[in-house]
């Protein structure tokens, strides 16, 4: 539904004085928005201009640059399309920013109060200053206590510690970590880190720092999920879909989360958030580069198919470095396959901030273990594997963990 | 109508062949540029001269003196033409090209051209009515290199300044009147009435229109009046102005009718005119008077009439040929020639016209070492010694302003001096600002220093035209012209405030184009800076707090008649490492109380001069001490504090430790009861605690 627009003079620009068109702002084919100037005409006093009369695209135009644009006259039209709306978005961005700033400060008015005194940092500010000398000298900043106003760490506080740390030994840097020589070392080789190395260091190092760290272990006895695979594998992989173990553990993880909901939560000040929804993170293996975690989002309406069939998916996308941001986000509980590289038990797994919990599966492994049978006891081989859970002991404690992983142990040991 | 005192009738001759030519010459000129340059838009603003041109031209063919000197306005070409000036230069200068009044950098119509040896063009100003009393100030330096320094290559010599109908109505118009007729000044004003100021017509600008008339009983000026189209008429008047001049010794206003035959500009249709008027300028136009006088007088045959127009049409044509080949201006240049400026072995590309820089002068030797007399001195004297040891030195240096003579100034600075030096080098002036500076620009250009004073930093009002036009002018004549100076001017809080007595401000002339900016805190250091500036080849305002000129913290021992204190060199009065604390004027010893009264170990750092400023020194002690805090008593917003916080910003982003503070008045006039100034100023009770703020943070 568009309608042409002509693009005329009005009355008060043609009146007086004779116009010419100087100069089109747009061209045909431009998109032009309501009111937006697209023509400037010069007249024997001053430069005036033609504003759009309606949004659209410029369809033609009828009186060229140094042609006179006369009253009536039709100058050109424009085919009315739907605005695309870039004004209101301005003006959205502008309200933002009003919020943002003090009211004092966006009036402008002559500052009538010049004893205003300094602002207050925060406790955690690093001031410019301060960052400079922390990456000249390497420092570690947990190490320097502040004296600055709420404790902030000042460049004097850092100078001081520098100038200590000096005077304590006579290592010609002032590295915080000491250095470590043998005599019969061969010396050593620096292998610069990668970002996903750093982002990695990072995580870990606040993930220990902020949740104490706490695992229960227990075992898995897989028979029935092994039994269940050489039965279904090849019906999946008509679907195009790889059924792997780590399928009935996601699978089993979300049972166990919907009979324990507290271990797919987040922990704040103020209380425990229980998420209502599993997005269930995966840690995958990056051969020596490192590790990445895809998240299955919505796992807890999921059956076994769509489970696998998003691990799959997921897996081969990592593999080839193809995840985007959204399939790493989200995660609201993990589950690391450490087993596959053939660890039986890790402890601790480090939680993947700012979830409340991770779940550890072991190496596979035929073991020998003690069963009932007819009162008697039997030696049984049976395919084993630990199972561990690592809390955050602030959200949860060992009746939680237990429970989860009692139930996590049953549905995959009851698997059909 | 003519008005004829005295009856005389002195003959000057007149090239009536050139006068021909040139107008045909101006008449091409004005035509090529307006029907045709225009619009290619080769030249961007356009003036013709078309009914003006013939008496302008006459007039060039007076100045035949040696230091002849001559200022007008944006319609003046035909007389620039007439006194020799090339061609091919004022189209250089409207089609922006290389060369020409100012590479580029001005309008083509604001004219100069240096000359030692013969007239020259006073760099123009592009407002109306400044031409006025730069001319007056180079009327009074030619008197003064007649009579006083008995330079015989200043005899006869007169001032020539040319303003339309318009411009009677300025400032600059009577203020030079003023001192033209007191002084009794050899300057002659040229009106050139065309019944116009652009579309305002001139019973606007004097009552009747007619500035001669309402000038009758004026003493001290001769006033001419008459037609400024015919020829015979004409070249009586011009005739009679310059005997008067050039023997009397005494200004003439000689006003001649002319009219505009074209608009104000390239721009102005003049729809304002009605059709009778039009057709009455049409008829006086002096082009054909010129044709027929000549002819009836036998000065020129027809034939040689037309060749004449048809070869002045080839030769502006072809220098517009020649000139549209030639390079654009280069924009890698445009920044240069703010200041003077140094070549590579470090000397300096000295400007082609004004100061005393020009002579190379011997100055007694000077040197940053202090060799002290025993005693201390308050900044009056330590300013008044240096002043004094300076003028016995330089007698080219003259020291001037309202009161300064007779009572030795209000803040008694220059007591002493008129009585030892002369009047001649020390004298008092009328009670105009404008006058003061505008005639400052006309004694530095006639190879002068000097050094007028500015009562109140307040009063400086009034001359921000001309103390404008000072600063800009190496700059905006692409370093042809310079007019060095020292503007003394007192201010600061004093044991109470005011609005008009208590205003620092200093921050506006570091912001203008130019001027270098020197606020000393102590008599030591007046020393020094002032003996700088008066020894410098660029502008300087040199302000003297009207509190430290006599406090006693400001006393120091003379530093001796050697002392100079080049620019750009703070002094670290305290030295410590927590805190950088920057000031400079009536602050500095707040500053150093606050400081001691805290015990924070702290540097302080008295700027001295604001432009150049030290920002070296600054830079070094932020980066130590990671803390500034800037005080001056000028308000706070946009005060010069704001761009030393910039500078720090940018410069020591990376070793600041706390926010960079200012503390300094309140966006505010300077209160005149002592309660109110004390706390609106900064003090040492109120520096001490934002000191430990941020020593604390």
């Amino acid at each position: 539904m568009s309608s042409i627009v002509e693009i005329k003079l009005t009355a008060d620009q043609t009146e007086g004085t004779k116009a010419t068109v100087a100069q089109w702002l747009k061209r045909k084919g431009e998109q032009v928005t309501i009111n937006e100037p697209i023509i400037e005409l010069e007249t024997d006093k001053v430069m005036m201009e033609v504003i759009a009369p309606a949004s659209g695209i410029l369809q033609d135009i009828f009186i060229r640059e140094g042609e006179p644009a006369e009253e009536n006259i039709i100058l050109g039209t424009i085919l009315e399309t739907a605005l695309s709306n870039p004004v209101n978005e301005q003006k959205n961005d502008r309200a933002k920013w009003v919020e943002d700033t003090p009211n004092s400060v966006s009036k402008d008015l002559p500052r009538k109060n010049p004893t205003a005194g300094l602002p207050d940092p925060p406790s955690t500010f690093i001031s410019p200053a301060v960052r400079r000398l922390r990456q000249q000298h390497q420092l570690d900043l947990s190490q320097i206590t502040g004296s600055g106003k709420n404790n902030r760490i000042t460049s004097r506080d850092v100078n001081a510690y520098l100038s200590d740390s000096a005077g304590t030994s006579n290592r010609q840097h002032t590295l915080f970590e000491p250095t470590i020589t043998s005599p019969t070392a061969a010396g050593s080789e620096i292998i610069p880190h990668t970002q996903m190395r750093k982002v990695i260091a990072e995580h870990m190092q606040h993930s220990v720092q902020t949740a104490p760290h706490v695992t229960s272990v227990f075992d898995l006895d897989l028979s029935a999920i092994i039994q269940h695979r050489k039965n279904h594998k090849q019906a999946f992989a008509k679907q195009g879909t790889k059924l792997t173990f780590t399928a009935y553990f996601v699978a089993a993880a979300v049972q166990a989360i919907k009979h324990q909901p507290k271990v797919n939560s987040q922990f704040h000040e103020h209380g425990l958030e229980v998420f209502k929804h599993v997005n269930l993170g995966f840690g995958t293996a990056l051969g020596d580069e490192g590790l990445i975690v895809p998240v299955i989002q919505q796992a807890q309406n999921m059956n076994l198919m769509q489970i696998a069939q998003e691990l799959t998916r997921l897996t081969d996308k990592a593999r080839n470095m193809q995840l985007s941001q959204k399939e790493v986000q989200g995660g609201t509980f993990t589950i690391s396959n450490h087993g596959v590289s053939g660890s039986l038990v890790a402890t601790p797994i480090i939680i993947n901030q700012p979830q409340s919990a991770i779940l550890g599966l072991g190496k596979m492994e035929k073991r020998v273990v003690v069963e009932q049978h007819n009162g008697q006891d039997m030696m049984v081989i049976k395919p084993m594997c630990y199972v561990s859970l690592t809390i955050d002991h602030r959200a949860l404690d060992a009746y939680q963990t237990n429970d989860f992983l009692s139930h996590f142990k049953a549905v995959i040991e009851a698997w059909k | 109508m003519h008005l004829f005192k005295n009856n005389e009738k002195q003959e000057h001759t007149f090239n009536w062949q050139h006068i021909a030519k040139t107008i045909l010459t101006s008449r091409a000129l004005d035509d090529l540029e307006e029907f045709d340059l225009v619009k290619q838009k080769k030249v961007l603003y356009q003036f013709s001269a078309r009914g003006h041109d013939m008496a302008q031209i006459m007039l060039g063919q007076i100045l035949n003196k040696q230091k002849d000197a001559v200022s007008g306005y944006y319609r003046s070409r035909p007389l620039l033409l007439s006194i020799g000036i090339e061609l091919e230069q004022f189209l250089q200068a409207t089609m922006m090209k290389q060369g020409g009044f100012s590479d580029g950098r001005d309008i083509g119509v604001v004219f100069n051209q240096p000359n030692h040896d013969g007239a020259c063009v006073l760099p123009m100003s592009g407002g109306v009515g400044a031409q006025y009393t730069p001319v007056a100030g180079w009327a009074q330096a030619i008197e003064y290199h007649r009579t006083h320094l008995k330079d015989s290559t200043w005899d006869e010599s007169m001032g020539l300044v040319l303003g339309g109908d318009g411009s009677v109505a300025t400032n600059g118009f009577w203020s030079s009147l003023t001192m033209a007729t007191t002084l009794q000044l050899p300057m002659l004003f040229y009106i050139e009435d065309n019944g116009y100021g652009i579309s305002v017509p001139s019973h606007f600008q004097t009552p009747g229109g007619n500035i001669v008339k309402n000038l009758a009983s004026f003493k001290g000026i001769k006033l001419l009046s008459g037609d400024g189209t015919n020829p015979e008429e004409a070249a009586e008047l011009i005739s009679q102005a310059n005997h008067h001049v050039r023997n009397e010794r005494s200004p003439v206003l000689l006003r001649l009718t002319v009219p505009r035959l074209n608009g104000h500009s390239a721009q102005d249709t003049q729809s304002y005119k009605s059709e009778e008027r039009i057709q009455f300028e049409k008829q006086h136009d002096p082009l054909p008077k010129l044709k027929k006088y000549m002819l009836a007088q036998g000065l020129i045959k027809a034939s040689q009439w037309d060749e004449l127009e048809a070869q002045t049409k080839d030769d502006a044509y072809q220098a517009y040929l020649k000139v549209d080949q030639q390079p654009f201006a280069d924009p890698a240049q445009v920044e240069t020639h703010a200041f003077e400026e140094f070549d590579e072995t470090g000397s300096p590309i000295l400007q082609q016209q004004g100061g005393i820089h020009l002579n190379h002068p011997s100055f007694p030797p000077s040197s940053q070492e202090i060799i002290a007399e025993p005693g201390r001195i308050n900044m009056v004297t330590a300013i008044r010694k240096t002043l004094d040891y300076e003028l016995s030195h330089n007698n080219k240096m003259l020291v001037f302003g309202e009161d300064v003579g007779a009572k030795g100034g209000v803040h008694a600075v220059t007591l002493g001096l008129q009585e030892k030096h002369g009047e001649a080098q020390v004298f008092d002036t009328s009670l105009s600002e404008e006058g003061i500076i505008g005639r400052s620009i006309g004694l530095a250009l006639a190879g002068l220093l000097p050094v007028p004073e500015i009562q109140f930093r307040k009063y400086a009002d009034p001359a921000e035209e001309q103390l404008n036009e000072t600063g800009s002018m190496r700059w905006r004549t692409n370093n042809r012209f310079a007019a060095p100076m020292v503007v003394r001017m007192a201010g600061g809080y004093f044991g109470c405030g005011d609005p008009w007595h208590s205003q620092c401000a200093e921050v506006k002339w570091v912001h203008a184009i130019g001027w270098q900016v020197a606020m000393p805190s102590n008599a030591e250091d007046a020393v020094g800076l002032l003996r700088y500036a008066l020894r410098n080849n660029n502008p300087t305002i040199f302000f003297e707090h009207r509190k430290m000129l006599d406090h006693a913290w400001s006393r120091r021992p003379y530093p001796g008649d050697q002392y100079i204190i080049p620019f750009g060199q703070g002094n670290k009065i305290l030295s410590g490492d927590r805190v950088t604390v920057v000031s400079w004027g009536g602050m500095v010893h707040m500053c150093q109380t606050a400081i001691e009264q805290t015990g924070i170990e702290a540097d302080l750092i008295d700027l001295r001069t604001l432009r150049p400023w030290d920002k070296a020194m600054v830079l070094e002690s932020v980066k130590r001490t990671g803390r500034c805090l800037i005080v001056h008593e000028d308000n706070l917003s946009a005060g010069f504090g704001a761009e030393i916080a910039a500078v720090l910003a940018k410069e020591a982003f990376f070793y600041l430790d706390a926010p960079i503070e200012r503390l300094a008045t309140a966006d505010i006039g300077n209160p005149h009861d002592p309660k109110l100034m004390e706390h609106a100023l900064p003090n040492p009770d109120s520096i001490a605690q934002r000191l430990m703020e941020l020593d604390q943070i």
